[in-house]
């Protein structure tokens, strides 16, 4: 076994939600914004159904195969040669999702806070903390995820303040052009709840067996919660014109005022948020790491994270051109493609490995 | 000080090492010839001139008595066992030995019977009595030295709660323990570390609550330690940690017989050393180090606020002086602008960017700070007198450095006292000058990449295999009631959770007082 | 160890080399407030007021105090960025927007338009969304140079006026937002010179005021309310304090004057065969704070009247600001068209197009209710015996 560390649910629970919703808070309410309108408050809830039926799929795939993560139980499924495809597959999409993820980080910060630092030092900074999170295995990620978490979420909290300028009547009128904006506006969602699928990864490390679905379900529902939060907040304040911004939860952070002397404090929200944005890119290169590790029969996994965090680096840049070019891909690509291979793969898998134990009970 | 008193005893111990060198007869036993015996105890002990040998007769038999001046008691040597041993009375020669155990006044008195056992009982104290014709001599405990009494902590003050402290003799810190724990299930386990000091360090723990396997550990680490001499705990301490590079202390040091009994009651090891009024605390976690033992004494509303504020106090006094560069340097905009004109106006000739000045300014005050320890305490006052008028106001009115600086500086300052163990002080105070770097590299998200890298290592390190974040990082049951916050003592029924077996309960349920509850 | 070593010359030599963004305090030009102009020649000269941090240090350095902390610089340019790069060549340090909540437009830029301006002040990550716009009478510059007796800068003495009437001011959201959104209307308030009459101790003494509000429609500004126009407008943005209303009632021989404490205001949208109707309803409670007249408020029937009187009173001042933003501007800057969206979304989408022409056809009912709660400390006229006054 390469990981010997065990975590609880509660941990997992405190590594999955800024997993999910560090970047997703940055860029779904402006597009959800752009399809839905006044009903982008919906949006989240329908979205979340995705993540409820990932978690489950996982759930029953973890089951089936207790010990393993996907890129064991792939081989089992699959045979030795289609599942070791899948798995370097696999390995590829999270790759791909984790420079991405590291690119709209560096973007963020290069466009709203440091803009004459060259946006390579934030991304080589927070892949580096990350690989150093990595190789400490999953349990250092988890004791780091409960604290950073807590100090995201808390910090998250400030948007409270921003109470008394909520004009509640933005949310009118209620379903103006039917459910299909929602829908579409709920598309871009799915992509961040499709990420449940990294829970395969995790639940193998779980210390208390059977608890993780419940647990599961409970995260999927607290991002649920979380999104409809930041979403609610931007939509009662900017209205429309959270279409025009490209963050605009930072947007309406950039407005309180507290006794109007505290007031521009979004940057200490931005640097709380790199707490949030650690633990993602933490998750998401530890399950890359793992599945190379595991993949090749290596004896340990801590080898190859910084070789690999130096590759992410590099396709953060490799493949999104500017900022456009994100948001072109968030809107119509991701959806599609990280539904397919987080929620639909897995289900295949599942049908598939069914399937044979059925054959070989009836045999 | 402390340091000067104790150069000259590693100097003797040198020399002792070339005596030992030159008898390889080290291990062996006792010779019959009370003169081959004589001799290989004085060419042992040549240069020596503190080892006293007083030759007599004991019933026609020729004796040696030898012992080092200062460590026996001289007075009950010469009352007790010469008077008796020079006294006319005839012995059972039959059983010789015997008869002179019997005669002699002396509780503490064994048989020994070789040459490295009656070193040690000679560097003990205890005078050794070697008799013609036997190849066992006699260990008197008649151990006597000039030691300091029990005297209130010096670096561990309280305003309520025990005023002893443990004093540099092991004996009598032992018996401190004893005093308290009265059980029997108070074990005291003793290795001894050292080439030359040969020092003892005794594991004390309570059976039954402690895990098995954590002293099976610290005795392997002690066993593990190869060194010449153990001068103070830090030595122990640096050679058992488990992550050596860490700047954050993996052990907790006392020299408060209270608070080594509550870690023990809490299912802790400590360690006792000789020769130190420190003792040592495994396993600690990092909240561990944050509990003050007047915490538990005063009103839990008491000990919760002064917890809380102690974790404010680190935030600042690790953060602080880089949040103000970064905040100066970087984020002006979220300064309000009053605050900010004012700002302005006092950094406005100032010459040194803010990074240099807050680098600056903070090692100008670390100096004062250690210029303050060290110095007798007549200059002392000189040292804080320079140091306030220097860099406070004059420094100001040069316009050499702003005068929010040195407010900032200041609060620092006050703030890295409010943390109890000293220990963890000086790692924050370490730890601040990189983060101003990184502060001044990249503003608050270099903070916050420096918070990130503090937190992955703490993460990391383990005490003596407990996680160092414990409770809070691995969320045990009843995490909250001891970190954080200190509950009512009638609510803190379990012992925080250390490694594997435990014995979790730590007092009966429902002890919640109230009026009504004597009547039951 | 060596490894060690290296490593940490390393990130010496990054941390040290890096530094892309540290701007020290003593490189700062901050800017308190800024005033847009537009030229004969169509250019955009830009001046900002830059704080002088010499000027409030404590009396030991020497300077005159009342020589005020600020000055203005200028610089102009084809554009507003164009404008401000020039400005930026004409000042030694980095222009600093993060602290600017004060943005003046000169009234010919405002009557030409104001959406590139916007523009680049919502775009730039500089200037605050949150920091307020004015529409000055004359050139927005000469505002600037105002040095104010009570505040240090006329910026804050222009901050402040307008923090203290939360319904007053504008900020870049609330503009953008509204030119934005269904009325596609906003009203920015017209501040002008405040001339005293009072001898002033050096030249420019005096602080901008508000004088009113102008009225803008598709980033234009087509007129200006004056100051009792603007009350109207006050009141129906739910931000009544401060403002004090007096009646004279029929049998009465002066007035009396009440200040209101709360107001609600209630906005509800009908259509009722194809007739667009906007009711709303007005709640105001308000203290007497003086009675000319030989009135008893005491009395329950006086009180009453007096009631009454208020509601008329209220009624014709907001009916009369309605009636000029619909005939006369033809701007819907109380956002009648988003409050029909939100109740009645399909006959909206119905007129969406052609909303200025029905804007201006949309009846108004309002309804007041006023209520007295308070007489301050006395309860009869002051001053009058007993007996003159009447019941």
């Amino acid at each position: 076994m390469l990981e010997k560390g065990k975590i609880s649910t509660l941990q997992m629970e405190f590594m999955i939600i800024p997993a999910i919703i560090a970047t997703g808070v940055l860029s779904i309410p402006s597009i959800s914004g752009k399809y839905a309108r006044h009903d982008m408050w919906m949006t989240p809830i329908v979205g979340s159904i995705i993540g409820f039926i990932t978690v489950y799929i996982v759930w029953k795939l973890h089951q089936l195969f207790p010990k393993l993560t996907p890129f064991q139980y792939s081989e089992k499924i699959l045979g030795k040669v289609v599942g070791r495809i899948f798995s370097l597959f696999l390995i590829f999409f999270f790759l791909h999702d984790t420079g991405i993820v590291i690119r709209q980080y560096s973007d963020f910060i290069t466009s709203n806070v440091m803009r004459e630092t060259p946006s390579v030092v934030f991304s080589i900074s927070i892949t580096f903390v990350s690989a150093l999170a990595v190789r400490g295995g999953i349990e250092v990620i988890a004791r780091s995820a409960v604290i950073c978490t807590t100090i995201f979420l808390c910090v998250s909290l400030v948007l409270l303040l921003l109470i008394k300028d909520v004009e509640v009547s933005y949310m009118l009128p209620i379903l103006e052009d039917g459910l299909l904006p929602v829908m579409k506006g709920a598309l871009v969602h799915t992509a961040w709840f499709s990420e449940f699928f990294l829970l395969a990864f995790i639940y193998p490390f779980i210390n208390t067996r059977g608890k993780g679905l419940k647990s599961g379900m409970k995260a999927s529902l607290y991002v649920m919660l979380l999104l409809l939060y930041f979403h609610l907040f931007v939509l009662t304040i900017l209205e429309v014109s959270a279409v025009n911004q490209l963050y605009p939860v930072h947007s309406i952070i950039r407005s309180i005022s507290v006794f109007g002397f505290f007031e521009n404090f979004e940057i200490i929200i931005t640097a709380s948020w790199v707490l949030g944005n650690f633990i993602k890119v933490s998750v998401f290169l530890y399950v890359a790491n793992l599945g190379i590790a595991q993949l090749f029969g290596l004896s340990n996994y801590q080898i190859t994270v910084f070789p690999l965090s130096l590759l992410l680096v590099l396709l953060s840049y490799w493949d999104i051109p500017n900022i456009v070019g994100l948001v072109d891909f968030l809107t119509k690509i991701q959806p599609f493609y990280f539904i397919l291979v987080q929620t639909v793969f897995p289900l295949f898998l599942l049908i598939i490995a069914f399937a044979r134990r059925k054959r070989s009970e009836s045999r | 000080m402390i340091r000067i008193r104790r150069r000259p005893s590693k100097k003797k111990a040198k020399g002792h090492f070339r005596a030992a060198q030159q008898n390889p007869s080290h291990n062996t036993l006792l010779s019959k010839n009370l003169e081959e015996n004589t001799q290989f105890f004085s060419s042992l002990y040549e240069e020596s001139s503190d080892v006293v040998f007083r030759s007599f007769v004991v019933g026609k038999k020729g004796a040696t008595i030898i012992y080092i001046e200062g460590l026996s008691d001289t007075q009950k040597l010469d009352e007790q066992v010469l008077e008796t041993l020079l006294d006319k009375n005839e012995f059972d020669e039959t059983d010789f030995l015997l008869s002179i155990k019997n005669r002699l006044p002396i509780s503490n008195i064994k048989k020994i019977s070789t040459f490295s056992t009656c070193i040690d009982s000679i560097a003990n104290g205890s005078p050794v009595l070697l008799i013609d014709g036997f190849e066992e001599a006699f260990s008197l405990g008649l151990v006597k030295f000039e030691k300091r009494s029990i005297e209130e902590p010096q670096a561990e003050g309280s305003i309520r709660g025990p005023r002893e402290g443990f004093t540099e003799s092991l004996g009598v810190n032992t018996s401190l323990l004893r005093r308290i724990i009265k059980d029997p299930a108070l074990k005291m386990k003793t290795v001894h570390v050292g080439k030359y000091t040969k020092t003892k360090v005794v594991i004390s723990y309570i059976k039954g609550l402690v895990d098995k396997t954590l002293i099976e550990e610290i005795e392997n680490r002690l066993n593990r330690i190869q060194i010449d001499g153990v001068l103070e705990s830090g030595y122990i301490e640096q050679f058992i940690e488990d992550n050596p590079y860490s700047p954050f202390p993996q052990l907790l040091y006392t020299e408060r017989p209270d608070v080594v009994c509550a870690n023990l009651l809490e299912g802790r090891a400590v360690l006792m050393i000789d020769g130190t009024p420190f003792s040592l605390v495994a396993p600690v976690s990092f909240f561990s180090l944050f509990q003050s033992q007047e915490d538990y004494y005063e009103r839990f509303w008491m000990g919760t606020f002064v917890r809380t504020l102690r974790f404010l106090f680190l935030a600042v006094s690790l953060f602080l002086p880089s949040v103000y560069v970064a905040i100066t340097t970087f984020h002006q905009e979220m300064v309000p602008t009053d605050l900010l004109l004012s700002l302005a106006s006092s950094r406005e000739g100032v010459p040194f960017p803010a990074i240099v000045e807050a680098i600056m300014m903070e090692i100008a005050f670390e100096a004062l700070r250690e210029a303050g320890i060290r110095l007798p305490k007549q200059v002392g006052s000189a040292v804080s007198i320079v140091g306030a008028l220097v860099i406070g106001q004059a420094a100001v009115q040069a316009g050499i450095v702003s005068a929010p600086m040195i407010i900032i500086v200041s609060i620092t300052g006050i703030a890295s006292f409010m943390v109890p163990r000293y220990s963890i002080g000086l790692a924050i105070r370490m730890l601040r000058f990189p983060i101003i770097i990184l502060a001044g590299f990249l503003g608050l998200v270099g903070v916050m990449l420096a918070l990130i890298l503090i937190i992955i290592h703490l993460s990391t390190l383990r005490s003596f295999g407990t996680p160092y974040l414990g409770p809070i990082s691995t969320q045990q049951k009843n995490w909250m009631q001891d970190t954080f916050i200190r509950s009512p003592l009638w609510k803190m029924n379990t012992r925080p959770r250390l490694t594997g077996e435990y014995n979790a309960v730590r007092q009966g349920a429902n002890l919640k007082p109230g009026p009504n509850k004597s009547g039951e | 160890m060596k490894k060690s070593i290296l490593v940490m010359l390393c990130c010496c030599y990054l941390t040290l080399t890096g530094c892309w963004d540290r701007v020290e305090m003593q490189d700062l030009a901050i800017i308190t407030a800024a005033a847009i102009d537009r030229l004969e020649d169509g250019k955009t000269r830009i001046s900002v007021q830059l704080f002088i941090p010499r000027a409030i240090t404590s009396g030991e350095t020497g300077e005159d105090p009342s020589l005020g902390s600020t000055f203005v610089r200028e610089a102009t340019g084809e554009n507003l960025a164009n404008a401000i790069s020039m400005l930026q060549m004409n000042v030694p340090r980095k222009l600093f927007w993060g602290q600017c909540k004060v943005f003046i437009f000169g009234i010919e830029l405002a009557k030409n338009g104001i959406r590139k301006q916007i523009d680049y002040l919502i775009r730039h990550p500089g200037p605050r969304d949150n920091s307020f716009l004015y529409v000055s009478e004359d050139e927005a510059k000469e505002l600037l140079t105002l040095v104010p007796p009570l505040e240090r800068y006329s910026g804050e003495a222009l901050k402040k006026l307008t923090q203290e009437e939360k319904g007053m001011g504008s900020t870049l959201r609330d503009v953008d937002k509204a030119l934005m959104g269904e009325s596609e209307s906003v009203s920015i308030p017209y501040i002008q010179m405040l001339v005293s009459k009072e001898p002033t101790r050096k030249l420019h003494e005096t602080i901008p005021v508000i004088e009113g509000m102008a009225i803008f429609k598709k980033e234009q500004m087509i007129g200006v309310l004056n100051k009792k126009e603007t009350r109207g407008l006050l009141w129906l943005k739910d931000d009544m304090k401060r403002s004090t209303i007096s009646i004279k009632l029929k049998d009465g021989d002066g007035e009396i004057s009440m200040t209101p404490t709360s107001g609600k205001s209630k906005f509800s949208p009908e259509i009722k065969e194809h007739r667009w109707i906007m009711n709303l309803n007005i709640t105001i409670e308000g203290d007497i704070v003086q009675n000319e007249t030989h009135l008893d408020p005491m009395d329950k029937d006086v009180l009453l009247k007096i009631e009454k009187e208020y509601e008329t009173a209220l009624k014709e001042r907001v009916a009369q600001t309605i009636e000029k933003l619909q005939q006369k501007f033809n701007a819907d800057v109380m956002n009648f068209g988003r409050r029909f969206h939100q109740i009645y979304p399909n006959e909206w989408s119905k007129v969406k197009d052609r909303w200025d022409e029905k804007f201006p056809e949309v009846e108004v009912k309002i309804m007041v209710t006023a209520k007295v709660r308070r007489h301050g400390y006395i309860g009869p006229p002051a001053a009058l015996p007993r007996d003159e006054v009447k019941e």
